[in-house]
């Protein structure tokens, strides 16, 4: 299974783009529109799932670019 | 080991609390709370007290024992736990090695309300769900308490990780995003338990 991309608070500040399981984020950014832009498309590329997450590490927004799905499918929570 | 956490539940503390219980988990414990049950059978202050008399470590978080608004009572049962916590150890034998962590929002808070407690280990969070988790590992690594490797940014990151699959989970069974930011906190820490000995065996 591949291991889906998160957009998740730095705890230095600003928000980190890091593949799930890992320690180490793939790019640093200072605004959560940058990383998520690019998390996006690091999720297209690999075809995997992409989690955006809240301050407080919550789901805020989960997308799908997985093979399974013939179109990306988006679910915000409220 | 069990831990015995004295923290405010209301609804503001919530998420704090979450994070509390979940590095307290990945640090290889068992977080005790008097919402762990909500049986009305039982006497609210017994279950509390059965709780301290079972638990070698213990949290205290007084950092809501300040009214946050003119005309507000300030918050006793806070401090009312952690006299009965000290209680315990002071003068149960089996007790004496019992660790406790009393935490505070802001630095030396503590010494405008309960400056008795001068001389324990009050650390502060700033109400900041990072600096906590950085707190606790350390502490409970400090105290020997854990051999926890993972740093507290690594804490978090696997915080999201469990968020994401419980977020899968759940949405997949019906759960709005309000429903699923207010499972009971027994569920939550059953859920938290299960994820954290599959993906860290």
């Amino acid at each position: 299974m591949k291991k889906s991309q998160h957009v998740i608070p730095d705890p230095n500040g600003g928000w980190k783009v890091i593949k799930s399981g890992s320690d180490r984020a793939s790019k640093l950014f200072d605004c959560k529109a940058p990383a998520v832009h690019y998390a996006r498309s690091l999720s297209k590329k690999h075809k995997t799932d992409l989690y955006i997450h809240k301050k407080d590490g919550s789901v805020d927004h989960r997308s799908t670019y997985s093979v399974k799905s013939s179109k990306p499918k988006s679910r915000r929570s409220s | 080991m069990d831990v015995f956490i004295n923290c405010p539940f209301d609804d503001s503390y919530y998420i704090l609390l979450k994070h509390m219980i979940f590095t307290v988990l990945f640090l290889g414990h068992k977080p005790r709370l008097a919402l762990e049950e909500t049986d009305c059978s039982g006497v609210r202050i017994a279950k509390i007290m059965s709780l301290i008399e079972s638990s070698h470590i213990s949290i205290h978080d007084i950092s809501r024992m300040r009214a946050s608004r003119k005309g507000e009572y300030s918050r006793l049962n806070l401090s009312f736990e952690l006299g009965l916590d000290f209680g315990c150890k002071r003068y149960f034998e089996s007790m004496q090695g019992k660790k406790m962590l009393i935490l505070e929002k802001d630095r030396y808070d503590y010494q405008k309300s309960i400056s008795d407690i001068s001389g324990f280990d009050i650390k502060h969070h700033n109400n900041d769900s990072t600096k906590l988790i950085e707190v606790l590992r350390n502490w409970f690594v400090e105290n020997q308490l854990s051999i926890c490797k993972s740093s507290p940014n690594t804490i978090f990151n696997n915080y999201c990780y469990f968020s994401a699959d419980l977020y899968d989970k759940r949405k997949g069974s019906g759960y709005t995003e309000e429903s699923l930011n207010e499972l009971p906190i027994a569920e939550l820490t059953l859920e938290m338990t299960q994820w954290i000995k599959s993906t860290h065996k």
